[in-house]
């Protein structure tokens, strides 16, 4: 029986999206089953980032309104061999055209067939967000290092404390600058899962490479080499069981000869 | 000049309202002409008129007035009504269905247009955009959203011009995704005899649909 996750953040531009499709094929990539659900109705983008989007015949909103049947709404990721599958979003249905019981029944329809379920939450906290934890065993909240970042989250981790969830959510800090957090220009890492509460799951600092390769339609998980690559790779295997220390995010201190010589 | 005029034709009995008479008129002489009528054939059974209206298309209230008049003469009865013109409204309809639409502007990602009859589209088309026609799509624009002809399950509907660059497109009940350079600048896609949804060159679209070809040079 797959468990099911929700990424959520409560602001949005955090990197939601970007984060269940590395998570998702970081876990496909240790040979997990993974299926990941667009909840965003109306601004569905996952299947963008997977480059996925001309395969699109059925949506979730088809499915959940008997239209299709989930099988045939289902994109397989060939890149994956048979792990990876997405469930897109409609893009032209209401916002609110999908119910929480509706979610949770497509959920239970799959978790048979998958390792991780991975909902992918739209910004805030309305009919969304409700639609996206209805369905979720877990909660992955994602943040980054802003004020604005952080208290959402810490609004998001709230309602999803109320909710009493099989596993307690989990944060994940993204778009770490490791020169702002070095100079203290930053929130810390120690101080925003400190604020907020909840375990950290991993960190993925910022790169160019996230933005590059979603733009090809790819993930930067599948390039090994990349930092960001290997926070998202780090959280895949922390989710498995493993315990992978954090990344060390210091920069190298510069000595003082090179101060000296590289004025 | 008679108002309501009687022809025997070939197939029956005909009775010719003059378009330019009142409807008073016309009922008046029907009543007079159907009593005469009922006097002379008082024993030949039933006897069928059809109705023809001309350039007036009646409408239900007159419809029942000359209804009225037959109701009197139990063996006289109505066929048919005909007239040589017909409501706006349908013909509209009839006409939107085969008239080739000019559509241009942008399709924005979850925007939706949809059309009855064929489209010359020559705007762009956003990728999440769905362009949707009954008929036949020819593209002169950008594409790059889906693109769903014969939607009423035509299987004789075409798209023409640079799908090179669309994420899908379906004819009826065949879907094809696109993927990023397999078709040049111009391609014609058509469902062939084994119900595969195919592609050929525009140049031969007259051999492959000379029924819509015909169409084309009509208008």
């Amino acid at each position: 029986m797959g468990k099911s996750l929700v990424i959520t953040s409560g602001k949005g531009g955090v990197g939601k999206t970007t984060t269940t499709a590395n998570i998702g094929t970081a876990l496909a990539l240790q040979g997990k089953r993974v299926v990941l659900m667009d909840l965003d109705i109306g601004l569905r983008n996952l299947d963008v980032v997977l480059g996925l989007s001309n395969r699109i015949i059925y949506d979730i909103v088809d499915v959940a309104t008997g239209r299709a049947k989930i099988h045939q709404a289902l994109i397989k990721d060939k890149r994956f061999d048979d792990k990876l599958y997405i469930l897109p979003a409609a893009q032209n249905a209401e916002k609110d055209s999908l119910e929480p019981e509706q979610v949770k029944a497509i959920v239970e329809e799959l978790r048979p067939e998958f390792d991780y379920l991975i909902l992918d939450s739209p910004a805030g906290i309305e009919q969304g967000f409700r639609n996206a934890v209805e369905g979720a065993d877990g909660a992955i909240v994602v943040t980054t290092p802003e004020i604005s970042a952080v208290s959402d989250a810490d609004r998001v981790v709230g309602l999803l404390e109320q909710r009493d969830m099989v596993y307690p959510p989990r944060l994940v800090i993204n778009q770490i600058r490791q020169h702002m957090m070095a100079d203290g220009r930053a929130m810390d890492i120690d101080e925003i899962t400190q604020h907020l509460g909840i375990d950290l799951l991993g960190i993925i600092l910022d790169d160019d490479g996230v933005i590059e390769t979603s733009n090809k339609g790819e993930t930067v998980v599948m390039d090994p080499d990349d930092p960001a690559s290997q926070g998202y790779r780090n959280i895949a295997r922390r989710l498995l069981g493993e315990s992978v220390p954090l990344m060390n995010i210091e920069q190298k201190k510069v000595g003082f000869w090179h101060r000296l010589f590289h004025r | 000049m008679e108002a309501v005029t009687l022809k025997g034709r070939k197939s029956g009995f005909e009775l010719q309202f003059r378009a330019a008479s009142s409807i008073e008129e016309i009922t008046a002489q029907l009543a007079t002409l159907l009593a005469r009528l009922s006097a002379d054939t008082e024993n030949t059974g039933e006897v069928e008129f059809v109705i023809e209206t001309g350039d007036r298309l009646l409408d239900e209230s007159q419809a029942q007035a000359i209804q009225q008049v037959f109701a009197q003469y139990p063996h006289f009865t109505i066929g048919a009504i005909h007239a040589d013109v017909a409501a706006i409204a349908p013909l509209k309809a009839r006409l939107a269905a085969q008239a080739t639409h000019l559509v241009g502007g942008v399709l924005r990602s979850g925007q939706e247009a949809n059309y009855s009859g064929d489209v010359l589209f020559l705007g762009t088309l956003h990728q999440g955009a769905t362009l949707r026609t009954t008929g036949s799509i020819f593209v002169m624009g950008t594409v790059e959203g889906l693109l769903i002809a014969g939607a009423d399950g035509a299987q004789d509907a075409i798209i023409a011009g640079d799908i090179s660059k669309a994420g899908q497109i379906r004819i009826a009940d065949t879907i094809e995704i696109i993927d990023k350079n397999t078709y040049g600048p111009e391609t014609t896609s058509y469902i062939n005899d084994l119900h595969v949804l195919t592609h050929g060159q525009t140049a031969g679209l007259s051999e492959l649909r000379p029924k819509l070809f015909r169409k084309l040079e009509e208008f």
